[in-house]
């Protein structure tokens, strides 16, 4: 102990921390709300504060109700813009005057499902182990457990929140084990089979290398190697296929934006056909953008219509309305740009927000030109050719409808399902998956990190079967932690033992 | 074949022997009166193996008047199984006796014959020490230690039972002896009889009891045991024949020599006693040999049993049949002595009848025309259930008793003298009424060791895996003493020659530490000097941070830095071991505190030691049932309890109670 004591670094509040910092909903997961609260608890709540925020923690007054902005966190801080989030309402119980008897901070955020989900991306990507800086989801009645910990509650009133904490545990444990079924169980059972069977064959290595004549070394390492690579690109595929579903749970996001006044509101109204926005021929009447969700062929469509785009505008107001459709543009999973065919120019603006997608995040783009009655089918030819042309770094699907005779919009619609079958499915026969963050996480956060941590260490010169051991760990708690049967030492033995002869 | 019929008469004369008395295990006013003109003493110990000499030295280290008890002084410190100390896990276990000043890892290095430091090329934290050993210098040289050990008697007899009195909640006052019911008394008593409690041996169809071969089980504590409420199970395990060197043809075997340059067992030692090394030989088991075991396996008791045995150390029955697609098993041929005409043959223990054990052995490359001088054998004794156990490993059930060794279902000397040191010094001090010495996972390999035994049970002989523990990258072999020696002297078990030997050591580390920890040079400094690449890094780096480089150890930097000017000659070898092993850790060991302390956080929340839990409402029968057998003693063992359900975890937070 003496020896680790020296060995402690210093680096900021970042080492104090003993347990990992945790953050859940408050309120439930899934229902509509108008207000969504989400805690935070442990030694890098401050942290978490002030890296969402950009403000110093001591700014906030203990329990008082503050209103910040926060600001999304990406992966790599460095490459992306930070967008605004929200303006939730802040609260800090800081230690030990809390529920948990740890830092807390509640955030009140307002109740969208993309609000939510963008905060809690947000405070995932603060997770980085290398530093010290551990923060995940928290487990069932982790808050509670902690607040024990910390002698928060005395005997009487233990008694009455007990109820509640069982309540809690048992309700998250279903929703759990309600989440795994069929073939999900039966992945997530083999990757666990696998894992074992890896650690097995470093405990054999490192344990009974005298008492067998073992494989050498290199020889049972590649063998893990082989098999939690294999792993690795299941459990991205299969990462890729819970984000995809997602979408099918969420809704695929459909952007409608273009000029002032060519009839984005027009085509919305055909497609749902219900007077949602409000049409005129004054440009501009759209100022705020407006959601509707729809069925399109049996996909959940969310349709975001958005105030026209254009730059000569002065109006303070619908100035406004454009930096929020530029904003739900980046939001959108698949992009109507609506032209006027007979006016038949890109404006500037939106050439360059269209231009200036991340490459990593490449949206499907449908150009739509409307008002197709007004022109000849030789002009309409000569318009897609130029539209071709001066997007012809994107390649987008172009197809034409006329609102007033409906000519097209059947041709928009099976060229719009065809974009969310695209969008939702990975692999044939896969059924969706619905997990919880928390599960999310757990594959991110431990599984894949281990794994990653594993290869890392094995190319190391100065490889260690311990530190591999160490690295594996984290995998093999974290399949753990989401089946809800960790993997006891005597599990891993009973593979050794029926593997290698062991024993002089 | 004479040897072995002389052996089996003996033994069955000495089964009529046993048919006893009565029992007289309550103190009553008669004993009370024999009690009080018989002798006394502080602690005693019942056996003298390897938890008896750990427990007796420990006992008396504590500074309690202690006598151990053993039906023959000069059998104290046999080892009867293989001719062997330490290894991978066991060696850390050694060390860590060694660090609370035990005698084991000491006289290792006067009778070790072939040094190897086991797992070198798989990291540091794992690095297991192993010492082959003359098994007649190691029992010479720890009766000589026993028998000049301050505050310790030794006393050869037969412990009968027990006394305990019923008014005082069943709390030890002593023994009774074989020899004339002579009592004597005692308030702390440790009990380290190993496999003799109904001990049986086989030797293919036959059956006979004993505890080790040619000599006589224990009957009466088990007896006496299992009537104050203990709850025994049984085990089994097996020993290998023994050979005559001279019969053997070593010619063409594979050689194993030991390591140039041995590192001692014990912190104290620099060097060891015997510098001519022995070799050992390697052979094989062969097809013909397999189907041969195949073909008589109705001759053995043992294997068709259904005690259990320790899957990791198997007859060759077991091997054989277990691993039918293997055509071969190794067998190393150990040498017992210096000057010795045994051979150990590790690998090929078994309990098949004398003339089936001596033909299979002549199918082995080597030993042709090899003679047994003493039959293998299988043996198989009770156990106590260890979950009835404290962390002290004083029994729950009688206050004062203790119980070490393979009575709680363990093998192996190492995991022996492990308990017999907690045990002893525990005994030592509690008749003092001073603290106790508990030991936590995060610890010691010896609190891993206890904290399964207590709080898991055991299903098959129990033996130390480094994998058994959480914390292998900071608890490890090399640094016992910087974990534990300093707990040991505060708690007054360590000897003053120890401490000021640590001290020295502490000191001369701490120099060398932040010495090297202060001395910075740029990534191309470095690189010039130990001619790797340190990367391109603009910052300054310390020379403690070279050792995460590949090759860097602290005698490579003291010959290729100029500013270091270390006289590696002064520096003892364990402390630039430490250096080593720690500088290369340091990054991985930042990561594993914050493991230890959140493993902290759950064993500072005590639980009430005599609790029923079945009035607990919300708790399922099952969990009940196992808390109510374990009795945990912090939430962070009742959590590792298998079976144990989150609801029932919180349940307990309700009736905890944070240490301060």
């Amino acid at each position: 102990m003496n020896l680790l004591r020296n060995t402690l670094g210093k680096r900021l509040y970042v080492t104090s921390s003993n347990l990992p910092t945790i953050y859940a909903l408050g309120t439930p997961a899934g229902t509509k709300s108008a207000i969504a609260i989400l805690r935070v608890s442990g030694s890098q709540a401050p942290h978490i504060y002030e890296s969402l925020t950009k403000q110093r923690i001591t700014k906030l007054k203990p329990r008082f109700a503050h209103v910040d902005q926060i600001y999304s966190i990406n992966n790599n801080l460095q490459s992306e813009p930070r967008s605004l989030l929200d303006s939730p309402l802040v609260l800090y119980f800081p230690k030990p005057n809390s529920f948990t008897g740890e830092d807390m901070i509640e955030f009140h955020l307002h109740g969208g499902k993309a609000i939510i989900d963008a905060v809690i991306k947000s405070i995932s990507n603060l997770h980085d182990p290398n530093n010290l800086i551990n923060i995940r989801y928290s487990e069932p009645g982790e808050f509670s457990r902690r607040a024990f910990q910390n002698g928060k509650f005395d005997l009487t009133e233990v008694e009455s929140i007990n109820d509640l904490i069982n309540a809690e545990t048992e309700t998250q444990r279903k929703y759990v084990v309600s989440s795994f079924n069929g073939k999900n169980k039966m992945i997530f059972t083999q990757w666990r089979t696998n894992l074992v069977s890896a650690m097995a064959k470093l405990t054999a290595l490192i344990d009974f290398a005298d008492d067998n004549e073992m494989e050498n070394d290199s020889y049972l390492l590649n063998e893990i190697e082989t098999e939690v690579v294999r792993m690795k690109e299941q459990i991205i595929k299969f990462t890729d296929q819970l984000n995809k579903s997602k979408i099918l749970i969420d809704g695929i996001k459909l952007v409608l934006f273009g000029s002032p006044n060519v009839g984005k509101s027009s085509i919305l109204n055909c497609i749902t056909s219900e007077e949602l926005a409000i049409v005129s021929d004054i440009p501009g009447t759209t100022r705020d953008s407006i959601n509707s969700v729809i069925d399109i062929n049996g996909y959940k469509v969310v349709i975001i219509d958005t105030a026209g785009i254009r730059n000569k505008s002065d109006d303070p107001i619908e100035k406004i309305g454009i930096r929020k459709a530029k904003q739900k543009f980046q939001e959108g999973d698949i992009c109507l740009l609506i032209i006027d065919s007979t006016n038949a120019s890109i404006d500037s603006t939106l050439l360059e927000m269209v231009q200036s997608q991340d490459k990593d995040n490449m949206k499907q783009l449908v150009v739509v030109l409307n008002k197709t009655d007004l022109v000849s089918s030789q002009e309409l030819t000569q318009i897609k050719n130029q539209i071709e042309n001066s997007l012809s770094s994107i390649s987008p699907l172009i197809t034409t409808v006329s609102c007033k005779t409906q000519d097209g919009i059947q041709q928009l619609l099976s060229m719009l399902t065809k974009q969310c079958r695209d969008l939702t499915t990975t692999q044939e026969g896969v059924e969706p998956i619905i997990m919880s963050q928390r599960v999310n996480d757990i594959l991110t956060n431990d599984i894949l990190y281990g794994i990653d941590e594993f290869l890392r260490n094995k190319e190391s010169q100065n490889r260690d079967l311990i530190i591999l051991s160490e690295s594996l760990k984290y995998s093999i708690d974290g399949i753990g932690k989401i089946l809800g049967d960790a993997v006891g030492l005597d599990e891993v033995l009973n593979v050794v033992f029926s593997k290698f002869c062991i024993g002089k | 074949m004479l040897r072995w019929n002389c052996l089996k008469t003996n033994l069955s004369r000495n089964r009529i022997c046993l048919k006893k008395s009565t029992r007289q295990l309550m103190l009553d006013a008669n004993i009370q009166s024999i009690l009080q003109t018989s002798p006394r003493h502080d602690v005693i110990v019942v056996g003298g193996g390897h938890a008896g000499c750990e427990a007796s030295t420990g006992a008396a280290r504590s500074g309690s008047d202690t006598l151990l008890i053993t039906p023959f002084l000069d059998k104290i410190g046999t080892c009867s199984c293989n001719p062997s100390m330490g290894g991978v896990g066991k060696g850390t276990l050694l060390r860590e006796v060694d660090a609370l000043d035990g005698v084991a890892a000491r006289v290792t290095d006067v009778a070790g014959i072939q040094f190897k430091m086991l797992n070198k090329s798989k990291g540091a934290a794992v690095w297991g020490p192993r010492a082959q050993i003359d098994r007649d210098l190691y029992l010479n040289e720890m009766q000589r230690v026993l028998n000049h050990y301050p505050n310790l008697s030794l006393l050869s007899g037969s412990v009968k039972d027990l006394i305990v009195d019923p008014q005082r909640d069943n709390k030890v006052c002593g023994v009774m002896l074989e020899d004339g019911d002579r009592l004597i008394g005692a308030d702390n008593v440790v009990i380290t009889t190993g496999t003799f409690l109904n001990g049986e041996i086989h030797v293919g169809l036959e059956t006979f009891p004993a505890g080790r071969i040619n000599e006589n089980p224990t009957h009466g504590i088990s007896q006496t045991l299992n009537e104050l409420g203990f709850k025994l199970g049984r085990l089994k395990t097996g020993t290998p024949a023994r050979l005559d060197k001279s019969t053997i043809n070593f010619k063409g075997l594979e050689i194993q020599k030991g390591d140039v340059d041995p590192y001692p067992m014990s912190f104290l030692n620099e060097t060891v006693a015997i510098k001519n090394q022995v070799e050992c030989y390697g052979t094989r088991t062969t097809k013909i040999l397999h189907d041969y075991i195949l073909k008589n396996l109705d001759k053995s008791i043992h294997i068709r049993e259904t005690v259990k045995g320790p899957r990791y150390c198997p007859s060759i029955e077991a091997k054989v049949l277990r691993f039918s697609d293997k055509d071969s098993h190794k067998i190393w041929l150990e040498p017992e002595g210096l000057d010795s005409n045994i051979i150990y043959p590790n690998g090929i223990s078994n309990s098949m009848p004398l003339d089936i054990q001596l033909k299979m052995l002549q199918l082995v490359p080597g030993l042709e025309n090899v003679k047994i001088i003493q039959p293998a054998y299988g043996v198989e004794y009770d156990y106590i259930d260890p979950r009835q156990l404290s962390k002290t490993l004083e029994t729950k059930l009688v206050p004062g008793l203790f119980l070490a060794g393979q009575i709680n279902g363990t093998t192996g000397y190492e995991e022996a003298c492990a308990q017999g040191i907690i045990a002893g010094i525990n005994a030592g001090l509690r008749s003092q009424n001073k603290q106790t010495l508990d030991l936590a996972r995060s610890d010691a390999y010896i609190g891993v060791l206890i904290d399964d035994l207590i709080t898991k049970g055991i299903e098959e002989p129990y033996r130390m895996f480094t994998s058994r523990s959480e914390f292998r990258l900071s608890v490890r072999a090399d640094n016992a003493d910087f974990r534990l020696t300093e707990r040991g002297h505060e708690l007054g078990v360590v000897s003053p020659e120890r401490w000021n030997r640590f001290t020295e050591d502490k000191s001369i580390y701490n120099k060398l530490e932040t010495k090297l920890k202060t001395l910075k040079f740029s990534a191309t400094q470095w690189a010039n000097y130990l001619k790797i690449s340190v990367g391109d890094s603009s910052t300054k780096k310390s020379a403690w941070e070279m050792f995460r480089f590949e090759g860097v150890t602290i005698d490579k930097l003291s010959k290729s830095v100029p500013d270091l000017n270390f006289d590696m000659s002064s520096i003892p070898r364990h402390i630039a071991l430490k250096i080593d092993v720690q500088g290369k850790y340091d990054p991985y060991l930042v990561k594993q505190n914050q493991f230890v302390k959140a493993f902290q956080t759950d064993e500072m929340m005590l639980l009430p030691i005599d609790f029923d839990y079945t009035n607990i409402p919300s708790i399922s029968l099952e969990c009940k049932m196992l808390l109510n057998t374990v009795k945990p003693t912090t939430i962070g063992q009742a959590r590792r309890i298998q079976g144990m359900t989150p609801a029932a975890i919180f349940e307990l937070y309700k009736i905890s109670k944070k240490l301060k």
